[in-house]
């Protein structure tokens, strides 16, 4: 019974260091580049993210015996498209509040290889309990990159948090952070600090 | 013959999956046409001058327009316009008093870049447009008028796009004002 539990924390928190989407796998990396130029938009991505991962791993998962390998991918493909649509128009109907600010990234995240990745690597060969619990640890680890790449780029791009101003009106901000190269520059910074520090922790390997 | 049973299991997920969609789309298409509009006039009495107490739709063609109403009267008119971008189309309404000259303004959607493009949304970029009539609404960086608008930094494209689009709903309200 240990032993499982710690299996399951272990599937859960591979996603957040060990196998960071953005910051490990280098996946995801679009819609991070689009997205992350504000700390309220991130959050907003990486929430909407977690939701159709853990969904779309639960589905897989369970379709798995019923999916042979030489057409796992049109399936996988069938099953996200059409988990992602049938939420876009329960949350059109049903939360209109919500879908104003989460709506708009709903289409990048059909898109976003995460999910796709995921599918291929975890779902397809793990029960539906560990893929759901995959999913959770992908789409919090994806959050928590995400999120971090956007205060930066807030604060430098804009001098601003969450929209407060935090340096005055005579603030002149560096635009470059908040366009596309801003990202990789942000993205390099933090993979380089993770390897630091996780490499320490390794006896220094 | 594997490739029957893969094209079978294949037909199965897409028929599955093509029922759910249809059955969902019918079921939410009411309630999603319906939460649009209410959408919309909320906007468009938000835009309306104080006071206002009913919002009421009208059309004229293909053009729709919002007449707002306080206790004395008419006391505003909301125009719909849309240009495009440099994300897609950006979609506004406009608030007219009864000479055709802005209230107020409300970005509907927008595809601008997050963060620049997007800042079309801020009071201090939209606020500059209030009490302008037709000719008036024009960039300072596209005419010699010292007084025209200050475009965004590093949105040129977007705050153009911006200013047709209201220019337009202004010009759009000079045909719909004597509808009834």
């Amino acid at each position: 019974m240990l032993d499982r539990l710690r299996h399951y924390w272990k599937t859960f928190d591979n996603g957040i260091l060990r196998e960071n989407p953005i910051l490990r796998l280098m996946i995801g990396l679009c819609p991070t580049l689009a997205v992350s130029t504000s700390l309220i938009n991130s959050v907003g991505m990486g929430l909407a993210t977690t939701f159709v991962l853990v969904f779309s791993n639960l589905f897989v998962s369970l379709l798995r015996k019923f999916t042979p390998n030489g057409i796992r991918i049109p399936i996988f493909i069938v099953v996200v498209s059409t988990f992602v649509t049938l939420t876009d128009y329960m949350m059109l109907a049903y939360v209109p509040e919500l879908h104003k600010s989460l709506g708009v990234f709903v289409p990048l995240i059909v898109v976003n290889c995460i999910i796709l990745g995921r599918a291929e690597a975890f779902a397809y060969k793990n029960d539906a309990v560990l893929s759901t619990i995959d999913g959770l640890g992908m789409g919090l680890g994806f959050t928590l990159a995400i999120s971090t790449i956007g205060i930066i780029r807030e604060i430098l791009g804009n001098g601003t948090i969450l929209g407060y101003s935090l340096f005055g009106a005579s603030f002149n901000p560096a635009i470059i952070m908040i366009l596309p190269p801003g990202a990789f520059i942000t993205i390099g910074f933090l993979m380089a600090a993770l390897n630091a520090l996780t490499r320490k922790g390794e006896g220094g390997k | 013959m594997k490739i029957v049973d893969y094209s079978l299991r294949l037909l199965i997920i897409c028929a599955v999956a093509a029922g759910l969609l249809t059955y969902v789309y019918e079921t939410t298409y009411d309630r999603i046409a319906d939460n649009a509009a209410k959408a919309k006039s909320i906007k468009a009495k938000a835009i309306l001058p104080e006071g206002t107490v009913t919002v009421k739709e009208f059309k004229d063609g293909e053009a729709v327009f919002f007449r707002g109403y306080s206790k004395n009267g008419l006391s505003g008119t909301v125009v719909e316009a849309s240009s495009k971008g440099y994300g897609g189309p950006i979609s506004l309404l406009v608030g007219t008093d009864k000479d055709g000259k802005v209230i107020d303004i409300a970005i509907a959607s927008h595809l601008e870049t997050p963060g620049l493009g997007a800042k079309i949304e801020e009071k201090k970029f939209i606020g500059q447009f209030k009490g302008r009539s037709a000719a008036e609404v024009v960039l300072k960086k596209d005419s010699n008028n010292i007084d025209g608008i200050d475009a965004i930094t590093a949105a040129t494209i977007s705050s153009r796009a911006v200013t047709r689009a209201v220019k337009e709903a202004l010009l759009k309200y000079n045909e719909v004002k004597n509808v009834r």
